[in-house]
């Protein structure tokens, strides 16, 4: 019995005289968590023994307009009420990964500040069409233009992405130009890329569902304006063609695309129709799909 | 009245201030960061998967790879750069491997040439990829396996 109460005694006692080291211990983990919690979205440096770069300053090769810029309204846009929601549910702000899209000026014929105002055109356009907002913190990034880099090149593609890399770090480079890109001919080519899972597309600057359209490839969407397109695509692409062709679409032919449920044009269709271009509701679907399947990494 | 003496007094603060300390350093980072790849347990290799992936991180690897239909692919230029980003690739044929000098993986992705692109969509023979991968100071080769090839190139080779 005296034992236990001498036990007793010295455990109430250390508790008496020690609290506040308790106290100590306590704090240090709330602030740990405190400081997870106001850290989340600051990446971090990763391979052992090397620095992080300083931050850019100055003559630095890219900026950010994210501040700048104001999604475009759907009374600004012209759509009205036209988007069916994405099947998949969409993230808080706060839990958003950040994909950057970086615009190249290629052959740019015009100012700087034109080439800016053309590209947050095209940026906010496929941001508002998209949907990709529901699914991640969107920022634009703009690359002085390379003069070694030429429009028509056959591998413009892999070019403006290389030359891009190396000036700001990107999830998807768009070059913009104010060059024909139609072959003698082939008045109809106005953007190209690579296809599914490229991370660049060129496009001509004076239309913006063109450079919706070339992202669209990079998503995996195929393109609704030909048969013998889409079912090349649908044989290749790796989860085949998630957007289909509309019902009178036959081989040989021109096909407008399948029309989103408000009557506007698809812009995987054909270009040049007279109205509204938008992603229909398959075309919306896929992306939200391909979408939440990047944030995981787990790209479908 | 007090039982611990004045010297166990002063030990066990000590202790308690040293634990504290370590606490509120290890904790931030431990929980900041889980997938950082200089803290890579390499008896697992590392995945676009447990990658930090749509951040911008220092000290990448641009690998140019030209893919052909009928033949084996080619790993071209090799670069360093100081930042990128890892943009997840949809689950493909190609297998892009990062290995040690023990032959170890360290880093592994796949990514899906696909030989139909353009305007209007042709079938093409060769497409070039750009990969961006994590620069790992342990890694020697790169090595790229397509259908049934496999081609390697030393990391310094270029």
């Amino acid at each position: 019995m005296r034992v236990t109460n001498r036990g007793s005694y010295q455990v109430q006692c250390f508790f008496c005289d020690y609290w506040y080291l308790i106290f100590l211990v306590l704090a240090g983990v709330i602030f740990g968590i405190w400081l997870k919690a106001n850290q989340s979205n600051v990446a971090s440096p990763h391979a052992p023994g090397v620095e992080t770069p300083p931050p850019i300053v100055g003559e630095s090769p890219y900026y950010s307009t994210q501040t700048m810029i104001a999604n475009p309204t759907e009374e600004e846009n012209g759509s009205g009420s036209s988007t069916q929601s994405p099947t998949l549910p969409s993230l808080p702000s706060d839990e958003k990964p950040e994909f950057i899209i970086a615009f190249i000026p290629i052959e740019w014929n015009d100012s700087v500040a034109d080439f800016e105002s053309v590209a947050i055109q095209h940026y906010s356009f496929f941001l508002h069409e998209s949907g990709i907002e529901d699914y991640f913190e969107v920022d634009i990034r703009f690359v002085n233009q390379d003069d070694s880099l030429f429009a028509m090149s056959d591998n413009i593609v892999a070019e403006l992405i290389l030359y891009g890399t190396s000036q700001v770090p990107a999830d998807r480079y768009v070059g913009l130009t104010t060059v024909d890109m139609g072959y003698e001919g082939d008045y109809g080519l106005a953007g190209w890329t690579m296809g599914d899972d490229c991370q660049g597309a060129i496009s001509e600057y004076f239309d913006e569902e063109i450079t919706a359209h070339e992202l669209g490839h990079t998503f995996g969407l195929c393109d609704e304006y030909s048969m013998e397109a889409w079912e090349l695509q649908n044989e290749h692409y790796i989860n085949n063609c998630p957007n289909q062709l509309d019902d009178s679409c036959e081989m040989d032919e021109i096909c407008f695309g399948v029309v989103a449920h408000d009557g506007s044009n698809s812009i995987m269709g054909v270009a040049g129709l007279i109205g509204e271009y938008s992603f229909n509701d398959q075309c919306k679907n896929a992306l939200a799909t391909r979408f939440a399947s990047m944030m995981t990494g787990s790209n479908p | 009245m007090k039982i611990i003496s004045f010297p166990q007094k002063i030990t066990v603060t000590w202790l308690v201030s040293i634990i504290t300390i370590a606490i509120m350093t290890i904790l931030p980072n431990t929980l900041n960061n889980p997938n950082q790849w200089n803290d890579l347990d390499h008896s697992e290799p590392m995945t676009q998967e447990t990658s930090n992936l749509f951040m911008d991180l220092p000290d990448l690897l641009v690998v140019e790879v030209e893919f052909f239909s009928e033949s084996s692919p080619v790993i071209g230029k090799i670069s360093q750069i100081d930042q990128g980003r890892l943009t997840p690739d949809a689950v493909g044929e190609a297998k892009i491997e990062i290995y040690d000098d023990n032959n170890q993986t360290l880093y592994e992705t796949t990514i899906n040439p696909i030989f139909v692109f353009g305007e209007p969509p042709r079938l093409h023979e060769q497409i070039s990829k750009i990969v961006i991968l994590p620069n790992i100071p342990e890694a020697q080769k790169i090595i790229v396996s397509y259908k049934n090839w496999k081609v390697e190139k030393l990391i310094d080779e270029n």
